[in-house]
């Protein structure tokens, strides 16, 4: 998982880039970097310091890469911290070393990002609403991108320079393609008859306390309060539903659109509000031979609007002057108005576009309005209750009943949950939380717990069980079990050592293994990329010391499961580069030089971090997010 | 300061203290307004320069990129005379090497490397000298490159160490001296090497059990 995590941020540079432009179109707004200046950072580097809304930011933007490989969250936070940290250094490096980008990379790399995209093309538009939904400016923009390009560039230049030299290319396939030549034995773990003896049973036992730990316990009673439950009680009758359906009118209507164009004849310096009456009046009667959206483009004095035939998009009401707004309210669809008059001057009107306002009749919307209703109604039952219980709780607190009884509510049992787990109502963290306070353990009732905005919990201690130690008679069988596995090992691994050296002291595996009824597995030219054998057997063969002078190397590996293989190592022979490998030389150079340019690069980046006055005064990193 | 009765004293004592000061004063602030300038010039052209420098540069990549090495070289070449110094000319450089060993030039790439040693600063010459040393590697200067790792201080070499010692070790391999070979290896591993080659070239070098004697000998793993 770590490797994948790694290959994918290696390389992948374009991170930077998407967490510069990232930032700005996240969908937190500008109140996070006006808050930071109220509370302590989180890490600096040199003079520049993180918040912990950074962290989240650039949190976010990590997960996102690796959302659904199940990385927990908190080592997604530690490494967004790490690498917000790693880029802040190589950019104050990149600056004190003089590394600029010039303009005009800044805008071709702009104008290539999809998010200013329309339709495949760079939109000016879009890039100026864009940047300024998050009150940015162009400038402020351009700068951040700047950045990126020359830690790009910085990067590029060590990164992607490393060369690999043929001898490179060559001992890398000596050691990725050696052979080795071996045989093995498995032996078996023994099946036991004899059990283990009670003191040997007592004495694991009080040696492994700590396995036979159990937590600490809980039960409660509790009572609670639930918006919905209220809601269910309420009373309903037609009528009431009726009267709220009349009271609420305008949720269940939609309101009616008008979409509007105008003609304006303005009054001006050299047009007297009679002029412009007259000619008002004369454009309203060439209208009956003429397009509005013609006429418009033509005559009207409002030029903004005249190019688009003098549309005005969809009418609100109370956003214009009450003449104007009148006149519209009067006209039916494609009708035109008479002249009329607003502090601009005289206006043509017409509706181009008229869907009529409607209302969902009671009948068809009732199971909504019983729903906003009853939840209506329930409101403030649920806080006066919620007083209520808040006050009684504190007032009783040896008892639920009272409370209880006064609500009209239920005391609900749990069964024992521990700190960490819990069903029913404990698998909320919320309420173990509040059961496991000091109020509740000492026997009080515990203050209101919001579960959520519409359910509140009151709840004290049933039952408490302390941390303790399992009884040696219930744990019993486990450690029989156990020791079983354990002595079978044990016998498993002497016969091994048993074999080693009658090897080394130059029997042969054939031999041995015929006495002892095991089975001689031999491979030739195995390499390390096969996968016949267990992982474990595999690695001891390639850790294992080559052959001296014809002596075969005897080595032993545990194998899944505790059986034992030993196994003799013949010959090693040197990897030769595969007629496969060969028509792929020219990938496996350049794979071999990118891991080399990688490493530079890291190597660069850690003595870069090393000189770097870095501190992080937050290790646990997001904590208070974890919490929701 | 004295606390004066009427304008017309105010006024006096400030024509006295022009009378005084004034050409000071004028002075002062003509030297500080040609300072500020003067810097404002300098930045400018400071910037320019270096924009300048960063333009060659991204020609030079993109020349790189597009497997058009005919055109580097005298890319390269500007950068080296006109902005020798800047990181630049450093970067070219890493650049050229590159392109020598992709041709088989391994002497060219060589000296390409010596000059950035000599000029750059110290992170870059840590990585030059480390790419020189992998060239001697393959035309068989062992010693000379052990020299080489050796020359750098320890004290400065911070992230690189581990980088240093697993060429070491590769090139004691090439000689054949196995067991510096393996204590290198596993320097480079103790001061954190994370290449994936390092382990496997560790492994493949260990020490062979001591050969039993006449008596048997009792080993626990």
């Amino acid at each position: 998982m770590l490797t994948t995590i790694r290959e994918k941020t290696q390389g992948a540079f374009a991170w930077v880039i998407l967490l510069a432009i990232g930032i700005p179109f996240a969908l937190w707004g500008i109140q996070n970097y006006i808050d930071a200046g109220k509370v302590a950072p989180v890490a600096s580097v040199g003079d520049k310091d993180f918040y912990q809304n950074d962290v989240n930011r650039a949190y976010e933007q990590y997960a996102q890469q690796f959302r659904g490989l199940g990385v927990d969250e908190q080592t997604l936070k530690a490494q967004a911290l790490d690498k917000l940290i790693k880029d802040e250094v190589l950019l104050q490096y990149a600056h004190a070393k003089g590394l600029v980008a010039t303009d005009q990379e800044a805008r071709d790399f702009i104008k290539n990002l999809d998010y200013f995209k329309v339709d495949g093309k760079f939109n000016e538009q879009r890039y100026k609403s864009l940047l300024s939904a998050q009150r940015m400016t162009s400038n402020e923009f351009v700068a951040r991108i700047k950045n990126a390009l020359i830690m790009q560039q910085l990067q590029e230049s060590i990164s992607d320079t490393g060369f690999a030299t043929p001898y490179d290319v060559e001992s890398f396939f000596k050691i990725q393609n050696q052979q080795r030549d071996f045989n093995y034995v498995t032996v078996a773990l023994p099946k036991l008859t004899e059990q283990p003896s009670n003191e040997e049973i007592n004495a694991y036992y009080q040696q492994h306390q700590d396995q036979f730990k159990t937590s600490e316990q809980i039960s409660v009673a509790y009572v609670e309060l639930s918006l919905d439950a209220i809601a269910q009680k309420v009373e309903v009758t037609e009528d009431k539903l009726k009267a709220y359906y009349a009271e609420q009118k305008d949720q269940y209507s939609t309101p009616e659109r008008r979409k509007i164009s105008h003609i304006l004849f303005a009054v001006t310096k050299d047009t007297d509000e009679k002029a412009a009456l007259a000619k008002a009046q004369k454009a309203k009667a060439e209208l009956a031979n003429k397009d509005f959206a013609k006429l418009a483009a033509e005559v009207s004095d409002d030029k903004l609007t005249a190019k688009s035939g003098g549309d005005l998009g969809l009418f609100n009401a109370g956003s214009m002057e009450k003449s104007f707004e009148e006149a519209v309210g009067k006209l039916k669809l494609g009708e035109v108005s008479e002249p009329v008059k607003s502090s601009f001057g005289y206006h043509l009107i017409k509706v181009t576009e008229l869907v009529p306002g409607e209302t969902k009749p009671f009948d068809s919307v009732k199971a909504e309005v019983e729903k906003a209703y009853r939840k209506a109604q329930a409101e403030s039952v649920f806080y006066d209750s919620g007083e209520k219980l808040a006050e009684m709780s504190y007032e009783n607190p040896d008892n639920l009943d009272a409370v209880a009884q006064a609500l009209g509510l239920t005391v609900n049992k749990t069964d024992f949950f521990t700190k960490a787990a819990g069903v029913g109502i404990a698998a909320n963290p919320k309420i173990r939380e509040a059961a496991f306070s000091d109020e509740v353990l000492q026997g009080n009732n515990s203050a209101p717990v919001e579960v959520s905005s519409e359910h509140v919990v009151v709840l004290r201690k049933l039952d408490h069980k302390p941390a303790a130690i399992q009884a040696l008679d219930s744990v019993k069988a486990g450690i029989v079990a156990q020791l079983q596995a354990e002595k079978a090992k044990k016998q498993a691994l002497e016969k091994a050592q048993k074999l080693k050296e009658a090897l080394r002291s130059g029997e042969t595996l054939a031999n041995l293994a015929a006495n002892e009824k095991l089975d001689v597995k031999t491979l030739t030219g195995y390499t390390r990329s096969k996968t016949e054998i267990p992982d474990a057997l595999s690695e001891a063969v390639f850790k294992a010391a080559k052959p001296q002078a014809g002596k075969p190397t005897i080595l032993i590996a545990e194998l899944p499961g505790g059986s034992q293989a030993v196994a003799s190592l013949t010959k090693v022979t040197p990897g030769v580069m595969s007629e496969d490998d060969k028509k792929k030389m020219d990938l496996a150079t350049k794979n071999i030089a990118k891991a080399f340019g990688q490493a530079d690069f890291n190597a660069m980046l850690a003595t870069l971090e090393t000189d770097a006055d870095i501190e992080v005064t937050q290790p646990e990193v997001g904590e208070a997010k974890t919490q929701e | 300061m004295a606390i004066y009765d009427s304008e017309e004293e105010q006024l006096e004592a400030v024509k006295a203290w022009w009378k005084e000061n004034g050409t000071s004063t004028i002075v002062g602030v003509a030297v500080g307004i040609a300072l500020i300038a003067g810097w404002n010039y300098w930045r400018t052209h400071q910037q320019e320069k270096t924009s300048e420098a960063s333009n060659i540069y991204s020609q030079l990549v993109k020349s790189v990129e597009a497997n058009n090495p005919g055109a580097v070289e005298p890319l390269s070449k500007r950068l080296q005379a006109e902005f020798g110094g800047t990181s630049y000319a450093a970067y070219s450089g890493l650049q050229q090497a590159k392109l020598k060993v992709q041709k088989g030039d391994l002497a060219g790439a060589k000296a390409v490397l010596q000059e950035v040693i000599g000029q750059s600063n110290k992170e870059l010459s840590h990585i030059a000298r480390l790419r020189l040393v992998r060239l001697m590697l393959a035309t068989g200067e062992y010693e000379q490159g052990l020299q080489l790792i050796n020359e750098v201080d320890p004290a400065v070499k911070a992230g690189f160490s581990a980088s240093y010692d697993e060429l070491a070790g590769d090139l004691y391999v090439a000689m054949d001296r196995i067991d510096e070979a393996r204590t290198a290896y596993q320097n480079a591993l103790n001061s954190g090497g994370q290449s994936p080659l390092l382990k496997i070239k560790l492994d493949d070098l260990t020490v062979p059990e001591p050969v039993p004697v006449a008596q048997p000998v009792k080993d626990s793993k």
